[in-house]
C-alpha cells in the first residue's frame, strides 16, 4: 500500500506542472515580502516583520494546494474521485471485470488490428526520411511519367528532388532455383531522395541508372537476403542473374524499411534500364514511372503544381504528337494520398465497411457490459436511493457510475491494444498466395493508440450510459422501504433488450457469413463457360527484351512439345487466363460505324485450338491458325455478348473492328460466353485476336484427360528448357481461375470468424441474463416447485424463456440483414437474397446455441430445493 | 484593523472582482485595496486570497499577467476580463437586492407590521 501511494505521489508530481508552481511560489514570496515591508514601516525589526508577515498569512503549504485544486476543473477532480472509488468498488467483484475486460478486451483487439491492417493498405508510403515534405506527382495525361518526361522534370529544378519507379517481374535463375521475383526499378537517385542507407553495403549512386553503367547494381530486402542467401554477410559483390544478365549484389535494405508496395513486399530494387524497361527511351509511353518528388522548403503543393502544369506545357510544345495531352494540369498531392490513387471511387466505403462490421462485434461485447453493469446496479438499489436520499445530484450520480464504465474501457482498450501487438508480427508473417503474393505490413503508431482510446470512450458510453441512467432512475422511498425481494420489471426488460440487440448483430453477422460461404460454394458449381476442371496452364514469363517473334516461337514450339505428352488431349496458348485476376479492357470501333457510349470490351490474344482446349464452344466461323501471323491481313474471334450487343442479330462475320490498334481486325468466328473478369449473372462482350498477330508473355493452356494434378511435375521439367531466361510456373486451370473464389472464400472466412465472435459474445450475455433469471426467481421457482411443478416443468420454463429471447433477436438481425443482401442481388451468383439455407443455417445455429447458454441456468433452476429457497425467502 | 469583520463566505470573489475593477493589481495590492475601500472593515484572510485568485482566473472572469511592481520586483497583475466586469455587475445587483432587502427586514419595528 505504501509503495502505491509513492507510485500515486509520483506521477502526481510528474503530471504538475512545475512552471506553474514555480509561478505560485514567486507569487506568494513577493507578498510576503511586500506584507513584512509594510510591517517594517509601521515599525517593526526586519527578523519580527518577516516572522509576522508568516504567521498572518496561515499555513502556506495547505493555501499552495488549495490555489492547485483551485486552478483545476471541478469536473477532474471529481472524475478522479469518482475514477478512484469506481477501482475500489470493481476490486470487489473480479469475476465481473473479468468478464467485461475479456469480452470489451476482444472486442476491442479486432477491431484495432483491423484498423492498423486497413491502414497500413490506405495509409501506405515507402519509408522517407522526412514524409511530410513528400509528394506524389503526376502529369497532365495520364498517372505516370515516361522516362524521358521524368528526366526532364528531375532537371527542371521544380522539386528539390524527384525521384522515380516502377514495379516489375524478373526472373532469378541459379542451378537450384528457377522462380519470378518481385523487383522495384528505381532511378539512382531513389534512394538519396528518400534519405534511406542499407543495412550493409552501400545505395544506389545518382547515375546508376544511365545505360554506360555495367554490370548492374541490385539491392535486396532484408526479406529476400534472408530467404535465398539465407542472411549471408557475404553476399555483397556476388552476382546474380535476372532475365539472364549479372547484376552485383551492392546492399541489403534495413529490416523495417517499407517499399513502395501497400501489400506485398519487393524483393529487390533495381537501377532503371532499357533491358528491364524496353519503353524507357519511350517519350510517349504512358504508363510508364510513379514519381514522387520532394518540395522544397518553401514551397507549397500549390505552387509546385502551377509548375509541374507549366513544365507539361512546354514539353508538349516541344514534343506534340508524343506528349499529347500534357499541357493539361497536373496533379501534385501529398504522399499519403499515393496508395489510393487510381482506386475506383466506390471502393472508398470499403474501408469503412468493413469497420463497422467490426464494430458490430464490439457493440455485441458491450451488449454483455451494460448487461452485467445493470445486473450490479440492481444490486445497489439501496446504495443509489441512500445517497439520492441524503442529496446527491443524479448527475453526480450518473458520471460516478460511468466511471466504472470507463475503467472497464480503459481495461480493456489496454488489453485490446496488445492483443493487436500481439497480432502485428503474425498476421504480417502470412503470405497471401497471388501473383505477386501478398502481405500485410503493418505498424504499431499513435493511430492505434488514438482509435483504441476512441473505441474506449465510445464503449463507456455504450456501456455504461443506459444503465448509468437506468439505475439512478430510483423511487427512494419505496426502495428503501423494500425488504430488497426483486420488484425491478424495468431493468429486466432492459437486459433482455440488451440480449435480443446482441442475438440480432450476431444473427445479421452469420447471415451475412453464410451468405458469403454459400456464393463462393456456388463460385465452384457455377459454369464460368470453359471447362474449368481438366485444363492446367503453363505461365511462361521471358526478359522484356525478348523479341515477339522469340515468343510465338516459344509459345509455338512448348505448346507443340506438351501436346505429345500422354494424357494431353490438346494444347493452346494465350495472353491472358479467364478468371485469373488480370484483364485488358479496350474501346472497340467497328469499320464504318460510330458507337455511342461505353463501347468497352475485354480483349485476349489466343493461339491456335483455344477453344477446343478451353471447352469453348465455337458457335460459328474457324478458329485461328498458326498462319494467322504477322505477314497475314489481323483477324479476330468475337464472343456472343459481343455479337448480341454490337451486331445486334445481324451477321458479325466479315466485320471489322479494332480496339486501338492501327490495323483493323476481320472477325473469323463467334464463340460462346465465358466468364472472364469475375463470376456475374451477364459475361462481358470478349474480343480474341490471333497471339502470333499480337503476341505477349505466352501462357500454355493444355487439356488433360482426367485430373491434371498429375501432369504437372512433367510440365515444367519440359518448359523449364526452353528458354534460359525464363522462369514457368505450372497450375491447374482451377488454381489460377480459383482467384476470386479463393477471395469470396476468405470473405466468408472472415465473417464467419466476427459472426461466431459476436455469437459466442451474444450467448455470453444470454447465459448472463439467464443465471440472473434463475437467481432472482428462486423463490418464485421454489413456490412452484412446492405447488407441484415438475423439475422438467422448470427446465422447459426456463428453456422457452431464454429461447424466445434469440428468436426475437434472430428474427430483427435476419430483417436487417435482409436490407445489405437484398441491393447486393447481383453479387451472390443466382443464390437468392432470402436464400432458405443460408437463414435457416443461422437460425439453426443461433438457436442451437441459445439452447446451451439457458440449459445450464434451467438446470440450477430445477434444482432449487423447495424447502431451502422459501425459508430464506 | 482591530475593529474588523471577517468577510462573509462567498464574498471574497464579489470583492475582488470589485478591487481589481479600480484597475490593475497584483495579490497584495488586491488585499490593501479591499481594506482600503472598505475602510479597513473587511478583513480578508490572506492566504484564502490566492486559490480565490486561482479561481476566478480559471473561470476567465480576471486575467493574470506577469509585470513589474513599484519597487522593481517581479509581480503578477490581475486585471478585469469582459465576463468578469459582467459578473461584477450582476453579483453587485443581486447583492444590493440582498441587502436592502435585509436592511428593510432587520429595521422593521413593532408598530409597522
Amino acid at each position: 500500500m505504501r509503495a502505491f501511494h509513492a507510485i500515486v505521489n509520483g506521477l502526481r508530481n510528474l503530471f504538475r506542472s512545475s512552471t506553474l508552481d514555480h509561478q505560485m511560489d514567486d507569487e506568494l514570496t513577493f507578498h510576503l515580502e511586500c506584507r513584512a515591508k509594510d510591517l517594517m514601516s509601521a515599525g517593526l525589526a526586519a527578523d519580527d516583520a518577516y516572522r509576522r508577515a508568516r504567521l498572518e498569512f496561515g499555513s502556506i503549504e495547505a493555501y499552495k494546494e488549495r490555489t492547485r485544486d483551485a486552478r483545476r476543473p471541478p469536473f477532474l477532480d471529481d472524475l478522479a474521485r469518482d475514477v478512484a472509488y469506481a477501482c475500489r468498488g470493481l476490486r470487489r467483484s473480479p469475476a465481473l471485470v473479468l468478464t467485461c475486460v475479456l469480452s470489451l478486451g476482444l472486442g476491442i483487439g479486432v477491431n484495432t488490428t483491423i484498423f492498423t491492417a486497413l491502414r497500413s493498405i490506405i495509409r501506405h508510403q515507402p519509408t522517407l526520411a522526412d514524409p511530410d515534405h513528400f509528394v506524389g506527382v503526376e502529369p497532365g495525361n495520364s498517372n505516370q511519367f515516361s522516362y524521358l518526361n521524368y528526366r526532364d522534370l528531375r532537371d527542371s529544378g521544380i522539386f528539390a528532388d524527384a525521384a522515380a519507379y516502377r514495379i516489375v517481374r524478373v526472373n532469378f535463375r541459379t542451378e537450384t532455383r528457377s522462380e519470378r521475383l518481385l523487383a522495384v526499378t528505381v532511378t539512382g537517385n531513389f534512394f538519396r531522395t528518400t534519405g534511406v542507407s542499407p543495412r550493409l553495403g552501400r545505395g544506389f549512386s545518382s547515375d546508376e541508372d544511365s545505360p554506360e553503367r555495367q554490370p548492374r547494381a541490385a539491392l535486396l530486402t532484408d526479406a529476400c537476403w534472408r530467404r535465398l542467401f539465407d542472411g549471408d554477410l557475404g553476399v555483397i559483390g556476388r552476382t546474380v542473374r535476372l532475365n539472364g544478365e549479372p547484376f552485383d549484389i551492392v546492399g541489403v535494405l534495413p529490416a523495417d524499411y517499407k517499399g513502395v508496395m501497400p501489400l506485398g513486399q519487393p524483393d529487390l530494387y533495381l537501377p532503371i534500364t532499357a533491358e528491364l524497361l524496353p519503353e524507357v527511351t519511350d517519350r510517349q509511353n504512358a504508363n510508364g514511372l510513379t514519381v514522387i518528388a520532394r518540395l522544397r522548403n518553401d514551397q507549397s503543393v500549390q505552387q509546385a503544381q502551377l509548375a509541374v502544369t507549366r513544365l507539361g506545357e512546354a514539353l508538349e510544345q516541344q514534343y506534340p504528337k508524343e506528349n499529347a495531352g500534357l499541357s493539361r494540369p497536373a496533379a501534385v498531392f501529398p504522399i499519403r494520398e499515393l496508395p489510393l490513387r487510381g482506386a475506383p471511387p466506390e471502393s472508398s466505403i470499403v474501408p469503412g465497411a468493413v469497420l463497422v462490421l467490426f464494430g458490430l462485434v464490439l457493440l455485441i461485447a458491450c451488449g454483455n457490459v451494460a448487461g452485467l453493469l445493470l445486473a450490479r446496479a440492481t444490486s445497489r438499489r439501496h446504495e443509489m436511493a441512500l445517497r439520492i436520499a441524503l442529496g446527491a445530484r443524479r448527475t453526480r450520480l450518473i458520471q460516478a457510475l460511468l466511471a466504472e464504465a470507463l475503467v472497464l474501457a480503459a481495461l480493456s482498450a489496454t488489453g485490446g491494444v496488445l492483443m493487436t501487438l500481439i497480432a502485428i508480427p503474425a498476421l504480417n508473417a502470412i503470405a497471401v498466395p497471388g501473383e505477386p503474393s501478398m502481405r500485410l505490413q503493418m505498424t504499431a503508431d499513435v493511430w492505434l493508440l488514438a482509435y483504441a482510446a476512441f473505441l474506449g470512450v465510445g464503449t463507456t458510453l455504450a456501456g455504461g450510459l443506459l444503465p448509468a441512467l437506468q439505475s439512478t432512475r430510483v423511487d427512494v422511498s419505496a426502495t428503501l422501504q423494500d425488504s430488497g425481494s426483486t420488484r425491478t420489471t424495468g431493468r429486466t426488460a432492459l437486459r433482455h433488450a440488451f440480449v435480443v440487440g446482441q442475438v440480432a448483430a450476431s444473427a445479421f453477422l452469420l447471415v451475412l457469413s453464410a451468405m458469403l460461404m454459400r456464393t463462393a460454394a456456388r463460385g465452384t458449381m457455377v459454369n464460368p463457360g470453359f471447362d474449368i476442371g481438366s485444363g492446367a496452364v503453363v505461365s511462361v514469363s521471358l526478359p522484356p527484351a525478348r523479341s515477339a517473334a522469340h515468343r510465338v516461337t516459344l509459345a509455338r514450339e512448348l505448346s507443340t512439345q506438351l501436346a505429345g505428352l500422354t494424357g494431353v488431349r490438346s494444347t493452346s496458348v494465350a495472353m491472358l487466363v479467364p478468371l485469373g485476376g488480370n484483364v485488358v479492357g479496350r474501346r472497340v470501333e467497328i469499320q464504318g460505324r460510330s458507337l455511342e457510349g461505353r463501347a468497352n470490351v475485354l480483349v485476349n490474344a489466343v493461339g491456335p485450338r483455344y477453344f477446343e482446349t478451353m471447352g469453348i464452344a465455337l458457335e460459328r466461323g474457324r478458329e485461328f491458325q498458326w498462319t494467322d501471323g504477322t505477314g497475314s491481313p489481323r483477324v479476330a474471334i468475337i464472343s456472343q455478348a459481343f455479337a448480341r450487343q454490337y451486331f445486334d442479330g445481324g451477321d458479325p462475320l466479315g466485320s471489322f473492328i479494332r480496339t486501338g490498334e492501327v490495323d483493323y481486325a476481320a472477325i473469323v468466328g463467334v464463340a460462346s460466353d465465358t466468364q472472364f473478369i469475375s463470376l456475374r449473372e451477364t459475361p462481358e462482350p470478349i474480343v480474341y485476336y490471333a497471339f502470333a498477330q499480337q503476341p505477349s508473355d505466352p501462357i500454355v493452356h493444355v487439356r488433360v484427360a482426367g485430373a491434371p494434378d498429375s501432369l504437372l511435375r512433367t510440365l515444367t521439367a519440359s518448359a523449364d528448357m526452353l528458354d534460359a531466361g525464363a522462369v514457368v510456373s505450372v497450375q491447374t486451370l482451377r488454381q489460377v481461375a480459383g482467384f476470386e473464389i479463393a477471395m469470396r472464400r476468405a470473405a466468408a472466412l472472415l465473417m464467419a470468424v466476427l459472426g461466431m465472435l459476436g455469437l459466442l459474445l451474444a450467448l455470453v450475455g444470454l447465459y448472463g441474463v439467464m443465471a440472473y433469471t434463475v437467481a432472482a426467481q428462486r423463490v418464485e421457482i421454489g413456490v412452484r416447485m412446492a405447488l407441484g411443478a415438475s423439475s422438467s416443468g422448470v427446465v422447459s420454463l426456463i428453456l422457452r424463456r431464454g429461447l424466445r429471447l434469440v428468436a426475437i433477436g434472430a428474427l430483427s438481425g435476419i430483417a436487417a440483414s435482409l436490407l445489405v443482401t437484398l441491393p447486393a442481388r447481383a453479387f451472390l451468383l443466382g443464390i437468392s437474397p432470402v436464400d432458405p439455407i443460408a437463414l435457416a443455417g443461422t437460425v439453426g445455429v443461433l438457436l442451437a446455441g441459445g439452447f446451451c447458454a439457458s440449459y445450464l441456468p434451467a438446470l440450477r433452476a430445477a434444482r432449487v430445493d423447495p424447502l431451502v429457497t422459501l425459508r430464506q425467502g | 484593523m482591530a475593529d474588523n469583520t471577517t468577510v462573509l463566505p462567498g464574498t471574497l470573489d464579489l470583492l475582488i472582482l470589485k478591487a481589481v475593477s479600480l484597475g490593475p493589481l497584483h495579490g497584495y495590492g488586491v488585499l490593501q485595496r479591499i481594506n482600503q475601500i472598505s475602510n479597513g472593515a473587511l478583513l480578508v484572510e490572506q492566504g484564502a486570497l490566492y486559490p480565490a485568485l486561482a479561481r476566478l482566473e480559471r473561470q476567465e472572469l480576471l486575467a493574470g499577467e506577469w509585470g513589474t511592481s513599484d519597487n522593481n520586483r517581479k509581480a503578477k497583475y490581475y486585471r478585469l476580463t469582459a465576463a468578469g466586469r459582467k459578473r461584477l455587475r450582476d453579483a453587485t445587483e443581486s447583492w444590493t437586492r440582498v441587502a436592502d432587502a435585509m436592511t428593510a427586514a432587520l429595521s422593521a419595528k413593532p408598530g409597522e407590521v
